[in-house]
């Protein structure tokens, strides 16, 4: 028998970390944040099964409804082509939440893979690092964005591109400076003392203890990605029309905002409700998964 | 008999929990007469500090309760109005913490922090409080206290703050000083230095003193009575010499039996266990003698010949260092198979740097580490992963030493996976037999970090240790952040699985109590070097260096009885090993007082003078 076994009975545990309690049930008590994720779930549907929801079809010229005011047949009224601003709003969420979702993914990835090694590593592979992601940061993200579309010419590839460039050195900050905080812990000198390779290490030890900040950073860029879409949009460099995207919607409408508004107020309605969801639900992880943080 | 100066009576402190309201403390009485040290001892969570809160009144007062009585000679606190008792704080009851290094504002001079206190508390101008203010750090015997006055925190040493802390504490006279483990983040002649201080002040300003502490060596030392607690409750109260030498309560009992007391292995040889004690039946079991597990004809597991390790301390922008701090400087040794060797010394003395060199987790600047007759130092890449195996580390911080996001299995097996000794499923088999082997069930493979207690972690690293079957394992101060009696669980489960598995230690430790109960040979270290090397017995039975005595001296003897003469109170520091850039290490001649029992030919004075000033370590 050995001698320690009655500290099993003695000591007792201390108390169970709140992060323990699983960040998803302490989110979904704010009744605030379960509406935001509805809103969320109901423009996913919407951009999914847009051809099964929309009643017409976005891109279908009509000249004999022109530039037609809400109506029993046209909700949201018509454009000047003619076509359906409903069915274009709703097509319109398609490019907003694929970009939405894609660019703070790519940025992620990479940004997390990038920032990884120069915080592991440190010495000049960090020093590159941080001044290339010093001088991306210098750029407010939408110039950025222009920038880069402007010189890769517009599409929607290209856009994701530009944004997830403009996204990186944020994903590249936060991931360098937990991976470095991490190195400092104990059990990652008792992992390289156990043989664990770098590789190993980064991936075993250190990317789960920083995955929490970096969630959060991407949750919180999501609403950044799909204004920035809208705007690059509005601004023709992103959804190139016919397609329908929330921000050509809003300068298609624009020239007859006065006469017409309703394209300018469902679109604008519409991206400002996804933004705001977004927003809402990007700081209740934040508060859940990385209090500190905090503003 | 006169008034007490405090009389705590059913004291029971809540906390409002996520399940509502928790007791902390449960029906505490006690009282402290003028001019007596009363020390509250226990383990962590046994409610002490919660008790020292209280009589503070800083429990947080929406998320707390307070029941009973808590008298300051006739006025009840527990009634008074928060202004009244901001009155009483710092007036009447003085408090000092654990920690001096945060304790003080960074921002501010110790000079404006102490008369701060006394223009608010005393109501005296400004120019009275400081020479008032020079007179309390005379009394705390701060060296040249009229010109460090103005200079701030970051230029103390750990001693130093807490005798500034103190020095705050005094600054209105108060009739109670609660200090609650004053020593415990200090260094073991420095604590002698502060409870000699603490002691002495006493006498002089003729207050009562509430001692709060886990550590029964310095209970031993400094209280008139003591009252030990367990789980929020008084087990035991009663004059120190009597529940030293008559313990009533089983939980008291297991207590004394954990705690080292220096000299106890007079006369044996080998290491010996913790004397185990039942915490129901009060029942103690002596240890069995050990087995020999170290034969003299084998070669060394370990050599370690001429370490040398240095770092830079940079200067300022695009200049190049300043000094250079020798942190490990011409170290030798080596560790046979089956054996303990100690390395001992003070905190930056060089004994953790020399751990992690031979870890290779630290480069070291010269030198070499024969494993098993491979230099590790030579060695890079997977060959240096490929012997490296054969030693592991056990570290100090059981909480910051496994990954949180791991459960306890998947930490014991990654090792067996990266180097390939079993696949998933053998792992996984293996590692409830570790588990088993330090102690736990094997069902707890399945369970995080976050889980288990202090102890059970501490088991679990020695399980993720032994996965890799090594040779040699570092233990950098593993058991010193444990409460007592889980410390000497965990020592004794070291030593069955010395005697088992014929593993050897490098045992890291500040603690000489626990050195003398594990340990077949120590060396002592001293500014990065080693000054006296030899047997256990030799060590501590016949000590050559001054600093092997200092040292030994200032460990605190868990016996009422034999609580040491006043000495004069000491306020040297420990030196620091920051060097000019062009300083050469001299050269050292090693005097052999008996069969591999070495002592540094030099005298401590020498050192002390190239270790230069008596300020912080950063001051120049």
């Amino acid at each position: 028998m050995i001698a320690g076994n009655e500290s099993i009975a003695v000591e007792a545990p201390e108390q169970t970390r709140a992060d323990r309690l699983g960040a998803w049930s302490i989110l979904v008590r704010n009744p605030i944040t379960v509406a935001c994720l509805f809103v969320i779930g109901a423009f996913f549907l919407m951009a999914i099964f847009a051809p099964w929801i929309a009643p017409r079809d976005p891109v279908k010229q009509n000249y004999l409804a022109m530039s037609q005011g809400p109506s029993a047949q046209y909700w949201f009224g018509t454009d000047r082509y003619g076509r359906d601003i409903l069915s274009r709003t709703i097509y319109g969420a398609r490019p907003s939440l694929a970009l939405g979702v894609l660019a703070p993914l790519l940025a992620g990835v990479a940004g997390t893979i990038i920032g990884m090694l120069a915080g592991y590593f440190g010495g000049w592979v960090d020093r590159v690092v941080s001044r290339i992601s010093d001088v991306l940061m210098a750029f407010p993200s939408l110039l950025l964005g222009i920038m880069i579309s402007a010189a890769l010419g517009p599409g929607f590839t290209n856009l994701i591109v530009a944004i997830s460039f403009a996204f990186l050195p944020r994903f590249i900050r936060v991931a360098r400076a937990s991976t470095m905080s991490i190195m400092a812990e104990p059990y990652i000198d008792a992992s390289v003392a156990s043989g664990q390779t770098w590789f190993r290490i980064l991936r075993k030890q250190i990317l789960p203890n920083i995955s929490g900040p970096l969630i959060v950073v991407a949750t919180l860029w999501v609403a950044t990605a799909i204004r920035i879409e809208a705007s690059l949009s509005f601004l023709g460099l992103g959804t190139q029309p016919p397609a329908a995207s929330w921000g050509n919607i809003i300068r298609d409408g624009l020239t007859e905002m006065l006469v017409n508004p309703s394209a300018v107020i469902a679109a604008g309605f519409v991206v400002t409700l996804c933004v705001l969801a977004f927003n809402m639900v990007g700081d209740a992880v934040r508060d859940v998964l990385d209090p500190e943080s905090r503003d | 008999m006169t008034q007490p100066v405090l009389s705590v009576s059913n004291l029971t402190t809540s906390f409002l929990t996520n399940g509502g309201w928790k007791s902390v403390v449960r029906n505490v009485s006690f009282s402290i007469a003028p001019k007596e040290t009363l020390a509250v001892v226990g383990e962590s969570g046994s409610g002490k500090s919660v008790t020292a809160l209280s009589i503070m009144g800083l429990t947080p007062p929406d998320r707390s309760r307070i029941g009973g009585s808590i008298k300051l000679e006739s006025t009840e606190l527990l009634k008074l109005s928060p202004a009244r008792m901001r009155h009483i704080r710092g007036n009447e009851i003085a408090m000092i913490f654990q920690e001096p290094m945060t304790s003080l504002n960074p921002v501010l001079t110790i000079g404006s922090q102490i008369s701060e206190a006394l223009t608010l508390h005393r109501g005296i101008s400004q120019r009275e409080a400081e020479s008032e203010t020079v007179r309390l750090l005379e009394r705390v015997r701060i060296p040249s206290a009229r010109t460090r006055i103005n200079e701030y925190p970051h230029g103390f040493s750990g001693g130093m703050r807490q005798r500034v802390m103190i020095a705050m504490a005094l600054a209105c006279r108060p009739k109670l000083l609660i200090a609650d483990e004053p020593t415990t983040a200090l260094d073991v002649t420095i604590q002698a230095q502060i409870l000699d201080l603490i002691k002495t002040l006493q006498e002089e300003e003729g207050m009562a003193v509430l001692f709060i502490t886990h550590d029964m060596g310095v209970v031993a030392e400094i209280a008139d009575r003591t009252v030990v607690m367990y789980d929020g409750e008084t087990v035991e109260a009663g004059a120190t010499a009597e529940i030293f030498s008559d313990p009533k309560h089983a939980y008291t009992r297991s207590l004394l039996a954990a705690v080292p007391k220096l000299g106890s292995l007079h006369g044996i040889d080998q290491p010996t266990r913790f004397p185990t004690v039942d915490r129901i039946t009060g029942v103690a079991k002596e240890p069995e003698r050990r087995a020999n597990t170290v034969n003299e004809e084998d070669r060394p597991v370990l050599e370690v010949k001429s370490l040398v390790a240095r770092f830079d301390m940079p200067g300022g922008f695009l200049r190049g260092p300043s000094g250079r701090i020798h942190a490990v400087e011409n170290v030798s040794f080596d560790v046979r198979p089956g054996e303990t060797l100690a390395l001992v010394g003070e905190s930056g003395c060089g004994k953790t740097t020399t751990g992690r060199c031979i870890m290779r987790l630290t480069t070291a600047k010269s030198g070499s580490i024969l494993l098993n007759q491979a230099d590790l130092l030579a060695l890079d890449g997977r060959a240096l992963r490929e012997k490296r195996k054969g030693i592991q580390m056990i570290f100090q911080d059981p909480y910051a030493s496994l990954n949180p996001r791991m459960t306890a299995g998947e930490a014991i097996a990654e090792p067996m996976l990266v180097n390939k000794l079993a696949d998933s499923a053998e792992a996984y088999a293996k590692v409830g037999e570790l588990l088993k082997r330090v102690g736990l069930l094997p069902d707890m493979a399945g369970r995080y970090p976050y889980e288990f207690s202090g102890g059970q972690r501490q088991r679990i690293c020695i399980a993720r240790a032994l996965a890799v079957e090594p040779r040699l394992i570092v233990a950098d101060e593993s058991v010193s952040a444990l409460d007592v009696s889980v410390k000497a669980q965990v020592v004794n489960l070291m030593m069955e699985l010395q005697e088992r598995l014929k593993l050897s230690y490098l045992f890291i430790s500040h603690d000489m109590g626990v050195v003398e109960r594990i340990s077949h040979r120590v060396a002592v270290m001293y500014l990065g070097e080693i000054v006296e090397i030899g047997p256990r017995a030799a060590i501590f039975n016949n000590p050559q260096h001054p600093y092997t005595r200092k040292l030994l001296s200032a460990v605190p003897v868990a016996d009422p009885t034999q609580r040491q003469r006043k000495r004069s109170i000491a306020n040297e520091e420990i030196v620091s090993p920051l060097r000019p850039l062009d300083y050469a290490p001299p050269k050292r001649r090693y005097r052999q007082i008996s069969p591999g029992h070495l002592v540094m030919d030099s005298n401590l004075d020498r050192v002390d003078l190239m270790g230069s000033s008596n300020r912080g370590p950063f001051c120049k």
